[in-house]
């Protein structure tokens, strides 16, 4: 074939798959489609291999911020989110009714995210099957982190900004920090602004107590039962830590163990791994956090992995004999 | 229909995954004078035309014999093999046991080719791609954005799409060549 024969061809096969993505293409069309398709093999070549890219930059899918930079559209309001709208505008008249009803709680569902938006101007953004309860009083505003992880936009305000939960205390006047309960650890990461951070027992009985530890944009804090440990972050890890809140979830030489624990959050029906032979793979990507499936379709085309899945749905991972 | 359909999923799970290493293997051994695209796109279309399509799930060791015996003819046709190139060409019969290094890609490997190649794309092919493919807008909703017709949205499209299937063709995809994708597991029940 001649080059000018091969571009015209690999041309008209991208107009196909360009023409399939309109929403009024017909069945006439898809007929003509076919016809061409089987008029000559070289024609189906052409499509397959542009339908072949189109499915390749799927994974382009799980890159919200880099790519899209500045190209977004305001989507519609869908009925869920307006029927969500309607349901805080009533929830908003019921507290301002009942006034002295505290503290106010939130709570988000596995695989669920939401922003919680506070009368001062701060706002939470809850991961997955996360639970806060919202304290503001006139000296200060506390709010306690019962479940999960939250990141917190902490407004100005002469009152300082309280988060307990696991143990710890993180204390902010207007920053940016998210907290994450780990078990039987509390991880703090900034991203603006300092804080200080310390065990929950001696912040509150502050006399003997240690002067509680700052720790500066940039740096994250483990506070464990009779330790803080600081550790200073790249702005990548940083970055990573808080990809969440873009429902992504990054991995960079996580083991399987970590990163199937990661998407464990927001699933129900769970990924387990059957086999301890495969649990330290060293695993990388950047995955929407509902999107498990492709990260399991990854790990398969690379490491001799293969899935079975349970009555239940629970996906078991296990060596490939 | 059926037939046609899943012929061609066939064709771009075992086939296709290997093109980009097949463009390479060609023109490192293609003999002087040979057209490289000549024989890369008759190797596809005769893999693609196999009669026997469904038992072959070994994509790369097929789609290499082909374009190897393409490469003999060719060059036996200009009577000008060398020794060297004999033997080099045995080379382009690469089992498929083990993937080859150049293969072996990670996910965030081809995350990043993925973003090389559409950063490349002409500025508004770009931007109609990624509202199409990463936001999954409407044609309808893109054109009203952009202010233009839906005509003109699909046109850029098309091109967007023809440039990244030519770029993407020159870049391995993440699957590597030793693993049997997803339809045999689906065919054998594995």
């Amino acid at each position: 074939m001649a080059p000018r024969e091969a571009r015209a061809l690999n041309a008209t096969a991208a107009g196909w798959l360009a023409k399939q993505q309109r929403d009024d293409f017909t069945r006439a069309d898809r007929e003509e489609l076919e016809r061409w398709l089987q008029a000559d093999p070289a024609n189906a070549v052409a499509y397959a291999r542009a339908e072949h890219a189109w499915q390749r930059a799927e994974r382009l899918r799980a890159v919200p911020t880099t790519v899209r930079r500045g190209f977004s559209i305001p989507r519609f309001p869908s009925v869920r989110a307006v029927a969500a709208v309607f349901l805080a505008v009533v929830a908003l008249a019921a507290s301002l009714w009942w006034g002295a009803l505290r503290p106010e709680i939130y709570a988000s569902g596995v695989g669920e995210r939401r922003t919680v938006a506070l009368e001062d101007g701060s706002h939470i953004d809850l991961n997955t099957a996360s639970r806060i309860e919202v304290d503001y009083a006139d000296d200060r505003r506390t709010v306690h982190l019962t479940s999960g992880e939250a990141l917190f936009d902490v407004a100005k305000d002469s009152r300082p900004f309280i988060v307990e939960g696991g143990g710890a205390v993180v204390r902010a006047v207007g920053t940016q920090f998210n907290v994450r309960l780990r078990g039987q650890v509390v991880e703090v990461t900034v991203a603006e602004g300092i804080v200080a951070v310390g065990e929950e027992h001696y912040t509150r009985a502050q006399d003997a107590a240690p002067a509680p530890s700052q720790v500066a944009a940039g740096s994250a804090a483990v506070i464990g039962p009779g330790a803080v440990t600081k550790i200073t972050l790249e702005e990548e890890v940083v970055r990573r830590r808080l990809a969440w809140r873009e429902g992504v979830i990054e991995l960079k030489g996580e083991t399987l163990d970590q990163a199937v624990a990661e998407f464990n959050r927001y699933r129900s029906a769970k990924l387990l791994i059957a086999d301890p032979r495969i649990a330290s793979i060293r695993v990388g990507g950047r995955f929407k956090v509902n999107e498990a499936e492709k990260f399991l379709g990854a790990v398969q085309a690379g490491f001799a992995v293969r899935l079975v899945e349970g009555g239940d749905g629970t996906v078991y991972l296990l060596a490939q004999e | 229909m059926h037939d046609l359909l899943a012929r061609l999923a066939w064709f771009k799970s075992v086939i296709l995954p290997h093109e980009p290493a097949l463009r390479r293997q060609v023109r490192r051994l293609a003999a002087p004078g040979v057209d490289h695209e000549d024989v890369i796109s008759e190797a596809l279309t005769r893999a693609y035309s196999a009669s026997d399509w469904s038992r072959i799930d070994r994509g790369r060791g097929y789609l290499f014999t082909i374009a190897r015996n393409l490469l003999f003819d060719a060059a036996r046709r200009r009577s000008i093999v060398s020794f060297h190139q004999f033997a080099d060409l045995e080379t382009l019969d690469v089992p498929d046991g083990a993937p080859s290094v150049e293969t072996i890609v990670s996910a965030e490997d081809e995350l990043r080719r993925l973003q090389e190649v559409v950063d490349q794309l002409p500025p508004q092919c770009r931007r109609v791609f990624l509202l199409r493919r990463v936001e999954e807008r409407s044609l309808q909703e893109i054109a009203v954005a952009l202010g233009l017709s839906v005509s003109t949205v699909e046109k850029h499209l098309a091109k967007a799409m023809e440039l990244l299937t030519q770029a993407l063709a020159e870049r391995d995809p993440v699957i590597p060549a030793s693993t049997a994708p997803l339809w045999r597991r689906a065919k054998h029940g594995r």
